[in-house]
C-alpha cells in the first residue's frame, strides 16, 4: 500500500509539474524548451494521468515487487528534477555560460560556433535608413546587407577583458530543441560614452553597423548611438 | 442443473519479479541510489549560495530542459510499449520470424517498426520470444536493432535535429546493418544451449509480468487497455530514474566542461568516436530521448561521434547489460560486449570517411 501511495504520488507532482508549466509557467518553459515542443509537454501530462488513474484504480494485490525499503532511493530520485524546478525563478544561462560554450583563442576574440537555421530575409518594408529590431542571427547571417544601416537589437551585454575597453560582447543564446543545446550568437558593441551596462543584462543596443575586423576574424559591430537596459524578453532564446 | 463455466479471471497485473541476477546488484544499486541523491541534494543546497549559485543554476537548466523534452519521449514509449506487450499477438510474430534462420534475422533487424519497444522494454519481449522458439540469432539482432529501427526513435531524433531527416535515416540504417550484421555473426558461433541460461530456458518466462494472463486471451478491450496502461506505469517506475541519473550526469558535464575541451577533439573524429561510444555505454538514457542528448553536441563533435553516441547507446549501456545477465549465458554478453563496440567503431570510422560533413 505505501508503495502506491508513493507511487501515486510521484505521478501526480510530475503530471502537476506539466500541467503548471504549460498553463501558468509558460515563462519558465520559454527557458527550457523551444516552443515547436511544448505538445510534448501536454503530452507527457496526459499520458501521466492515465498512468495515475491506473495506479490509483488498481486494487492493493500481494506485491511480487523488491519491498519499499529497497526501492525508496529510486522514487526520491524521481522527485529530483522537481527540486531543481525550484531554481527556475532565478536560474539564468549568463556569462559563465557563454565563456563554456565558445571557442576562444588565446590571441583573439571568441569564435562564432552557433550555426542558424536558414533565417528569413529581412522584411520587405523595412526603410533603407531605418532602424527596426533585428535578431542577432540575422544580424550574422547577413552582416554585408546590413553594413552601414542604422539596426536596433536587444542583447545581453558583456565585457571581455581581450576586448578593447570600448567594446562589449552583445550576446544571445540560439537553440534548436532545449536549452541543453543552446549555443551562443553574439556581435560587439563598440560604445560611444554609455556607461557599461554589466555582465548580463539585457539591453536594447540602437547604432549603426559595421563590420570589427581584427586578426583575421571578422564580426558585426554596432556602434551605439544609445544603449539602454530591457527587460528580459518573455522568449530569451533565439531560434 | 449444468454447471456454470467459470468465467475467466480478469488479468491483474503484478510487476515483473525480480531475478537472481538482479538481487545480486540490488544492494549496489541501493547504495548508488543514495549516494546520486546526496550528491544532487549537496549541490542544490550549494546552489543557494552567492558563490555557487551560477553554475548550480546552469546545471538546473540544463538538467531540467533535458527532462522535460526526454521524459515525455519515455511516458510515450512506456505507453506504445504497453499497448504492444497487450495488443500484438505475439505469435504471429513468431511465425514471421521462425521460418529461415537467416531471412529471419534481417527481419528481426526490421521488427522494430512493427512493435517499437525501447531498449528497456525490450529484455522481457526477447525473453518471450525466445521462450517461443524464436532463433537465437534473430532474437539477438531484435535486441539489438528494435530500440533503434522504429518509429518513435525515428521521430525523437527528427524532432532533436531540427527535422533534418538523413540523421534518422543514417542513424536507422546504420543501426539495422550493424544488428544484422552482429546477429549473423554471433548466431555462428552461438545457439539456444551455449547463449541461454539454463535455468532460464526451461520455462516460459512471464514476459511483463502480467501473471497468469493470455494477452491474446478472451479479456475485453478495455480491461486489455488499462492493463497495457498498468504495464506502461511500471515501466515509467523502473526506467524513469535511470533517465534522470542521466539526464542529471550529462547536464552537469554540459555545465562544467568548456566546449574548449571538446575543440581539440574536432581534429580526430577517430577519438571523437571513441569518447562518445564510452559515454554512450555510461551515460545513455533511451533510445526515445538520446537523441536529444546526442544533439547537444551538434557544432562541437562531428555528426559521425553524435552517430556513435545514437547507436551504440540503445545497443550496450550499462543498465541493458545488467539485464542480459538475466537472459544470457556470461560467455555470449562478454561477446557482445566486444562485438558491438567494434562494429560500431568500424562503422562510424567509415561514415566519417565517406560522409564527413553528413551533419
Amino acid at each position: 500500500m505505501p508503495t502506491k501511495i508513493l507511487k501515486c504520488l510521484l505521478l501526480a507532482l510530475w503530471a502537476g509539474f506539466f500541467a503548471w508549466l504549460v498553463v501558468f509557467g509558460q515563462g519558465h518553459l520559454a527557458r527550457l524548451l523551444h516552443p515547436k515542443l511544448w505538445w510534448l509537454v501536454v503530452c507527457g501530462a496526459v499520458v501521466l494521468l492515465l498512468f495515475l488513474a491506473v495506479s490509483c484504480g488498481k486494487p492493493a494485490t500481494a506485491s511480487r515487487e523488491v519491498s519499499l525499503w529497497w526501492r525508496w532511493p529510486t522514487f526520491l530520485i524521481l522527485l529530483v528534477p522537481l527540486l531543481y524546478g525550484i531554481m527556475l525563478p532565478t536560474a539564468r544561462f549568463n556569462a559563465q555560460t557563454f565563456a563554456h560554450r565558445t571557442v576562444q583563442p588565446p590571441d583573439g576574440p571568441p569564435v562564432q560556433t552557433a550555426q542558424a537555421a536558414p533565417v528569413q530575409p529581412a522584411d520587405e518594408e523595412e526603410g533603407e535608413g531605418e532602424a527596426a529590431e533585428v535578431p542577432l542571427t540575422r544580424l550574422n547571417d547577413q552582416a554585408a546587407r546590413y553594413a552601414g544601416r542604422e539596426v536596433e537589437t536587444v542583447c545581453q551585454g558583456m565585457r571581455d577583458p581581450q576586448l578593447p575597453e570600448d567594446l562589449m560582447i552583445c550576446y544571445r543564446f540560439l537553440i534548436n530543441c532545449c536549452a541543453a543545446d543552446a549555443r551562443p550568437v553574439f556581435i560587439f558593441v563598440k560604445k560611444t560614452g554609455q556607461a557599461f551596462p554589466g555582465n548580463d543584462s539585457w539591453v536594447r543596443v540602437k547604432g549603426q553597423l559595421s563590420v570589427y575586423e581584427n586578426r583575421g576574424f571578422t564580426i558585426p559591430m554596432i556602434t551605439a548611438e544609445t544603449l539602454t537596459a530591457e527587460k528580459e524578453p518573455a522568449f530569451p532564446f533565439l531560434f | 442443473m449444468t454447471k456454470q463455466p467459470k468465467p475467466l479471471p480478469l488479468p491483474i497485473y503484478q510487476p515483473p519479479a525480480q531475478t537472481a541476477s538482479v538481487g545480486l546488484g540490488k544492494e549496489l544499486a541501493w547504495v548508488g541510489s543514495l549516494l546520486f541523491l546526496a550528491v544532487t541534494l549537496l549541490l542544490l543546497l550549494l546552489g543557494q549560495t552567492t558563490a555557487w549559485r551560477g553554475l548550480i543554476g546552469n546545471i538546473a537548466i540544463n538538467f531540467l530542459a533535458i527532462m522535460v523534452e526526454a521524459l515525455p519521449f519515455m511516458l510515450i514509449g512506456s505507453l506504445a510499449g504497453g499497448l504492444i506487450e497487450v495488443f500484438v499477438p505475439l505469435a504471429w510474430v513468431d511465425r514471421v520470424v521462425r521460418r529461415h534462420r537467416i531471412r529471419a534475422v534481417f527481419l528481426a533487424g526490421a521488427m522494430g517498426l512493427l512493435l517499437p519497444v525501447c531498449e528497456c522494454a525490450i529484455v522481457p519481449v526477447i525473453r518471450r520470444l525466445l521462450g517461443k522458439g524464436v532463433p537465437l540469432a534473430a532474437a539477438l539482432t531484435f535486441l539489438l536493432a528494435g530500440p533503434i529501427v522504429n518509429g518513435i526513435v525515428a521521430a525523437s531524433t527528427a524532432i532533436a535535429y531540427s527535422y533534418d531527416w538523413m540523421v534518422p535515416a543514417v542513424r536507422l540504417g546504420s543501426g539495422y546493418c550493424i544488428a544484422v550484421i552482429i546477429g549473423l555473426l554471433l548466431g555462428r558461433w552461438f545457439n539456444r544451449d551455449n547463449g541461454l541460461l539454463p535455468e532460464w530456458g526451461k520455462a516460459l518466462p512471464v514476459s511483463c509480468g502480467h501473471q497468469g494472463c493470455d494477452h491474446d486471451g478472451k479479456p475485453s478491450r478495455s480491461a486489455r487497455f488499462r492493463h497495457a496502461l498498468e504495464h506502461a506505469s511500471d515501466d515509467f517506475f523502473s526506467v524513469g530514474f535511470y533517465l534522470v541519473i542521466g539526464a542529471f550526469i550529462a547536464a552537469f558535464v554540459r555545465s562544467v566542461v568548456p566546449m574548449d575541451a571538446f575543440s581539440h577533439l574536432l581534429a580526430t573524429p577517430w577519438q571523437a568516436i571513441l569518447i562518445m561510444m564510452v559515454m554512450a555505454v555510461l551515460l545513455n538514457l533511451c533510445s526515445e530521448a538520446d537523441a536529444f542528448i546526442a544533439a547537444s553536441f551538434r557544432g562541437i563533435l562531428p555528426g559521425s561521434a553524435q552517430m556513435a553516441f545514437m547507436v551504440l547507446g540503445p545497443m550496450l549501456d550499462i543498465k541493458l547489460l545488467l539485464m542480459y545477465l538475466s537472459v544470457f549465458r556470461k560467455r555470449l554478453i562478454v561477446a557482445l560486449a566486444f562485438t558491438v563496440p567494434t562494429v560500431v567503431l568500424v562503422a562510424m570510422l567509415t561514415l566519417q570517411a565517406f560522409l564527413p560533413d553528413l551533419f
